[in-house]
């Protein structure tokens, strides 16, 4: 059943997580050239574009919700675990760089 | 206790304009449900109401007696095909089956003339092909309701033929409540049927009462 819910999330949310790993990319990117000051434009600069992807996203598959629904997931639950997925990623990977490069 | 779902007084109006006043309809398990009505009348809204999807200023939804605002929430309590095609196109019929949870051999059993296309992706189907795969997997899979909108739409007359015998097959393990405009194919195998009309569904027996409320000339 996990695995299941797991191989409908991957097909749900594939173009979502390579556009948020591009994203992902350009803040490490960002931060590399301009370093710790710029943290809070980063953390703003992925939360706005993850929230922009959300919602484009969720236009692009909305057709296609009932196939996810009629297999035990709903709309909130696909959208919030690739999101997550993907801002969890984001910090573990930005803790490190923080911590490689301060 | 019954296994039945019972939608009553569902209002819905958007803006000025009212589509749904006070619905009531019950579709049970071991029957077919039929609605009818003309284009913009409500069906489809009413469907994705029974779903979740869309918010009425108004309605009650029960199963078991039980008030719910989502039957999705009841685990394979209903599935539904809406009339939009609504797979993702990359997907091979044969994972298809698997995220149904249907056995490939009893399905190819069933329907054999699909055996050749089993390792295809959807979008390699023909438009008639998707739309009869897609109610197929609905219909097969195991929920105590399955909900159709125009599942004949687009399909061939052979293919409808055997959809039809499905469904009255299937009945005796589920609900299904249907809607489809070849109100013929609807009525010839609905055990209760409804029409849809100024508003609200008005239980009919034959074509004499359809005409009678100006569906049919």
């Amino acid at each position: 059943m996990v695995l299941k819910k797991l191989r409908l999330l991957s097909i749900y949310a594939k173009d979502f997580l390579f556009y948020a790993a591009v994203i992902t990319l350009l803040t490490y990117y960002i931060y590399f050239i301009t370093g710790i000051h710029a943290l809070n434009i980063i953390l703003w600069f992925k939360i706005i574009t993850t929230a922009l992807g959300v919602f484009i996203h969720q236009k692009r598959k909305a057709k296609e919700l009932y196939f996810y629904m009629n297999n035990g997931l709903g709309k909130r639950e696909l959208m919030i675990v690739a999101a997550a997925i993907d801002l969890l990623v984001w910090g573990i990977g930005l803790i490190a760089i923080v911590n490689a490069k301060p | 206790m019954s296994e039945s779902i019972t939608i009553d007084s569902v209002f819905l109006s958007f803006g000025q304009q009212e589509i749904l006043k006070g619905i009531h309809l019950t579709s049970s398990a071991g029957q077919v449900t039929g609605i009818l009505g003309r284009n913009g009348c409500g069906k489809s809204c009413l469907l994705k109401i029974i779903t979740g999807q869309l918010r009425a200023q108004s309605s009650h939804i029960r199963y078991r007696e039980r008030k719910l605002e989502n039957l999705y929430k009841v685990p394979r309590l209903i599935n539904y095909a809406p009339q939009h095609e609504f797979h993702p196109q990359s997907i091979h019929l044969n994972q298809l089956l698997a995220f149904y949870d249907i056995d490939q051999a009893a399905f190819l059993a069933q329907y054999p003339f699909l055996a050749e296309k089993i390792g295809d992706r959807f979008y390699t189907l023909s438009g008639g092909e998707r739309r009869l795969v897609e109610v197929l997997l609905v219909l097969e899979s195991d929920t105590k309701f399955s909900i159709l909108d125009e599942p004949f739409t687009h399909v061939m007359p052979k293919h409808v033929e055997l959809l039809q015998k499905r469904i009255l097959a299937l009945k005796e393990k589920k609900g299904i409540l249907i809607t489809d405009h070849q109100y013929e194919n609807v009525m010839e195998i609905s055990d209760r049927m409804y029409l849809i009309a100024e508003g609200i569904a008005r239980e009919v027996k034959g074509t004499e009462d359809l005409r009678s409320y100006g569906y049919l000339r």
